[in-house]
């Protein structure tokens, strides 16, 4: 597995690298960009001495090197400043707010692989028939559908008309009295039925139900387009003409044989799909009520609060880098065929 | 001898296109909201209301013969609403994409063409421009430069274009082996001349194909930008921002923030299913599939 | 009197393409014998690899196929799929022409090759004793090896012993074998031609040869059909094509190769280019490079003819002794 190594190695090297532009990027935008670097710190309603104080705190005065060099030693640090509303760590607000955004990323990111599979494979087995079609209607729809309007479609439908699912929110106010979540994770789901608070569970799994769903339209859109063009051009190939030809039967070509080729397309289309569902997660969240990052977010954005705003975008970008480091070397791992890049 | 090919395949292409009933029936749609935009101060029933006008006396009517789509919080007609946001999504996919496209298409081919060090850094900027999950950029380019439409079309063309740099420059690594680049060469043209006269036609296929798709992309990150106040502002009938303010009337009022979204949808699906189609239709490999029909 | 195990009669194919027809097969009709190995020859092109294609029915979807083609005593051309699958690797198997591209690169021999037993003979106890058994039967002295090997580290003469490993799990009655020593050296070609000859002889299986190449025929063949542009012109023993040739076409042919032919003479060819199945010829379709048509043959398409027992022709003007 030699080649394995070197070429996860590389790919380090290279998100290491990523990541140092990607901090100077941000750099640049908060503190060169801006014709008032510090306005945007302090808010325009601050007075002038809240601003010298906040000028001589972020070193604002000082040469711009030394602004660099000092940006890069807080972030090393974990400090993303502070929050203009609550005064409160950036850092520690993101990590507050992250597990109800990572429950229903990680929950639609998981529909979307099996959703996506199985829809994928299916239509390349029926191409160009009516199913075919009809999946690939929906998976377009999927990826075309605004998030934060299908979001107020479920609401509406599935509460408003049907009454079956909650409007929004993590948990219902009487169970969180009374039947409140130990936290274990910080997923409610998991941490509920690992401490055997059935009612919770049941409560959270109805919270989130619509929100994972609503954030999975896009993914599975994608992984189902990209496993049926992958699987297409899999079912064309000689080996499986041969193997038709020879009397294997029709399962194992298909569900053995031909499938085991579909999964590096798969864990692609999750990777793309993964910096949508963080954003995604943003529109989702507001809609649902979802105290998560992007609740967090857009409160910072109507209130101006930049520090949080370029906070999150720190932390999501650092992130997403990591995400793709490790699905790139997932993929690498399973596929031999994509070390040789 | 690339002229002459291309008319025939030209040619083929568009019967292709024809052929496919998905694809016609994305195009019909395309072309309805195209002609909409265009036509809106003259088929919208109330043209000043679409741009803002408000009519106190008819707000929260429900969907009925006068107000088809029914009326707004400020007794605007949404149906005439609707239609002038059509001019803004179309404009914003426009701008976007065409932007991104031309900052994008030439330092890729460029970078493709000549190789070496240009090739290098231009793979390193667009690694990390691509390390960001681009509505996140986008959103801190706009709270950086202030919420407004113009600021978030011109934060997603940042975001975009290093998109199209990718694709031109593996189109121009392919394309420069060809036999009639390297005649060129032998000639002694120049290399500018060459990325332009030969490269750009043949590589613009699968940046025709991506760039349909990116204007539904566009319009969906424009409006979901406008949705969260960084994008279009009040009283500006953008989609985004009309489901948005609609958002509180939805379990009441429901058509106000529906319809609007609704249009978004429909926009988004057409130019995807279109691109798609155009893809299959372009792509060597399935174009033979379909055409050994 | 022998039946023949297969009989393909008056087989006509027709693929539906952007420009228009493509009328790809006419009429084609031969039959092979029980133990023996008929080769069928042509230009590339000609259209063997789509009869093989019809015979074992794994032709595209849209394709029109009419005639008829009588295996085991049925017309499988009225099969459903579903009973076609029980048909394929049991009586009649396939190898293609590129053996690196016929195994799945991500799965080893071995458990390739017991899938295909599991397939085609599930009453097999041991399928992986029975693996090994096949492996040394064409030829692999590492048979434990190779087992346990995947595709890609096998060289091209060995993927296609293994390929032919696979072919004979069911015991079929006819193995097609689409030119399966082109993409070979010489000398691995000369392998995997005794690999077929011991097929024939030791299992009691048919082969169906597709080749362009003349001498294989002559090594291995005990009858031989002759295609042009989709249609079987002439076929008959080895012997009487050879030494016997009545079809003009046969004759170029034979007359094209290089073999026994003086420093300074140059070699013959056949004039002319295949037209286009989209518009063949409405007579023979031979007719426009034969050196001895007459008026008739650009009109009527020519009947097949007996000339012995053993050996027809389709022509109007078939070369005399």
């Amino acid at each position: 597995m030699a080649s394995f190594k070197t070429y996860f190695l590389k790919r380090i090297i290279l998100a290491l690298v990523v990541l140092y532009f990607v901090i100077t990027i941000t750099f640049v935008l908060s503190h060169v960009v801006p014709s008032d670097p510090a306005e945007l710190y302090v808010g325009p309603k601050a007075t002038a001495e809240q601003r010298e104080k906040a000028i001589k705190e972020l070193g604002l005065d000082q040469p711009l090197y030394i602004q660099y060099i000092r940006y890069f030693k807080n972030l090393v640090n974990g400090d993303l400043g502070k929050s203009l509303r609550a005064h409160t760590p950036v850092l520690h607000d993101i990590l507050t707010y992250l597990p109800a955004t990572l429950e229903i990323v990680i929950l639609a990111n998981i529909l979307a692989l099996i959703i996506g599979v199985a829809f994928g494979s299916y239509s390349a087995l029926k191409k160009d028939m009516f199913a075919d079609h009809l999946i690939r209607v929906i998976s377009v729809g999927g990826v075309s559908i605004p998030s934060f309007w299908f979001a107020l479609i479920t609401q509406l439908v599935f509460f408003g008309i049907l009454g079956i699912f909650p409007l929004d929110g993590r948990l219902s106010s009487d169970v969180q009295l009374f039947n409140p979540v130990h936290t274990v994770t910080g997923f409610f789901t998991i941490d509920s039925l690992i401490t055997g608070n059935i009612v919770a569970f049941v409560d959270s799994v109805r919270h989130i139900i619509l929100p994972a769903f609503v954030l999975a339209t896009y993914p599975i859109g994608l992984v189902t387009r990209m496993v049926r063009s992958m699987m297409v051009e899999v079912l064309n190939e000689n080996y499986i003409r041969f193997a038709k030809a020879n009397g294997f039967r029709d399962n194992l070509i298909y569900y053995k044989y031909a499938l085991k080729n579909a999964i590096t397309p798969a864990l692609m289309a999750l990777g793309l799909s993964f910096a949508y569902s963080i954003t995604g997660a943003f529109l989702v969240e507001v809609i649902f009520s979802w105290p998560g990052l992007g609740t967090y977010t857009v409160n910072a954005i109507l209130e101006n609060d930049y520090p949080a705003i370029l906070g999150v975008t720190i932390f999501g970008t650092i992130f997403y880098v990591f995400i793709n480091l490790f699905l790139d070397t997932l993929q690498a791992y399973l596929d031999p065929r994509v070390r040789l890049q | 001898m690339s002229r002459l090919t291309l008319s025939k395949e030209t040619k083929i292409t568009l019967e292709l296109i024809r052929r496919d009933k998905l694809a016609m029936l994305s195009l019909l749609i395309i072309t309805f909201f195209v002609v909409v935009s265009i036509t809106a101060p003259f088929i919208a029933p109330y043209p000043s209301q679409g741009e803002g006008l408000p009519v106190p006396e008819k707000r929260f009517l429900p969907p009925s013969f006068e107000n088809p789509f029914g009326t707004d919080y400020l007794g605007r007609d949404v149906l005439s609403r609707v239609i002038f946001g059509a001019r803004i999504s179309l404009f914003v996919g426009i701008f976007v994409v065409c932007v991104a496209i031309m900052i994008g298409v030439p330092l890729g081919l460029i970078a493709g063409y000549f190789g070496g060090k240009v090739d290098e850094i231009l793979m390193r900027i667009t690694d990390v421009f691509l390390s960001f999950p681009s509505l996140l950029f986008a959103i801190a380019l706009v709270a950086t430069l202030g919420p407004g439409l113009f600021n978030a079309m011109i934060s997603l063309s940042i975001t975009w274009w290093p998109w199209y740099a990718r694709l031109a420059r593996a189109q121009a690594v392919t394309i420069k082996e060809q036999p009639y680049v390297l005649a060129s060469q032998v000639i002694g043209v120049k290399g500018l001349t060459i990325v332009f006269r030969h490269l750009l036609p043949n590589a613009l296929t699968p940046i025709i194909v991506q760039g349909t798709m990116d204007m539904s992309s566009a319009i969906l990150a424009e409006a979901g930008l406008s949705f969260i106040g960084l994008g279009a502002q009040a009283p500006s009938p953008e989609w985004g921002l009309m489901v948005s303010t609609g958002r509180i009337y939805l379990l009441n009022y429901w058509w106000f923030p529906v319809f609007p979204g609704l249009a978004i949808f429909l926009v988004a699906i057409a130019f995807n299913l279109f691109g798609d189609s155009l893809r299959d239709i372009l792509d060597p490999k399935t174009r033979k599939a379909g055409g050994q029909m | 009197m022998v039946e023949p195990i297969l009989s393909v009669e008056e087989l006509d194919v027709t693929f539906p393409t952007f420009e228009g027809l493509a009328h790809v097969l006419s009429k084609v009709t031969f039959q092979i014998y029980p133990k023996e190995v008929f080769a069928l020859v042509g230009e590339t092109g000609c259209g063997k690899t789509v009869t093989a294609l019809s015979i074992i029915r794994l032709l595209p979807k849209n394709s029109y196929v009419r005639g008829r083609i009588i295996f085991n005593g049925r017309n499988i051309l009225e099969l459903k799929e579903s009973d076609m699958v029980g048909v394929r690797g049991k009586n009649m198997s396939m190898i293609l022409q590129d053996p690196s591209s016929s195994l799945n690169p991500m799965f080893k021999i071995g458990e390739q090759l017991c899938d295909a037993i599991k397939s085609n003979d599930p009453d097999v106890k041991e399928p992986k004793t029975y693996a090994l058994e096949l492996l040394s039967k064409v030829g692999f002295k590492d048979a434990d090896r190779v087992f346990n090997s995947y595709p890609n580290e096998l060289s091209g003469g060995m993927q296609q012993r293994v390929a032919i490993s696979i072919s004979l799990t069911g015991r079929p009655k006819l193995l097609i074998a689409d030119e399966p020593t082109t993409a070979l050296d010489v000398l691995t070609q000369a392998q995997v031609v005794q690999l077929l000859r011991q097929v024939r002889d030791a299992y009691g299986t048919s082969v169906l040869l597709i080749t362009h190449n003349l001498g294989l025929v002559a090594a291995l063949c005990d009858r031989v059909g002759i295609m042009y542009f989709g249609q079987v012109v002439e076929t008959g023993s080895t012997y009487d094509l050879f030494y016997n040739t009545k079809h003009p076409y046969t004759k170029g042919l034979l007359q094209s190769l290089p073999y026994n032919k003086l420093k300074d003479q140059t070699l013959p060819t056949i004039p002319g280019d295949l037209p286009s199945p989209l518009s063949p010829p409405p007579g023979c379709r031979f007719y426009p490079r034969c050196p001895r048509s007459k008026e008739v043959c650009s009109k009527n398409v020519p009947e097949i003819s007996s000339i012995s027992k053993d050996h027809y022709v389709a022509c109007f003007n078939p070369l005399s002794d």
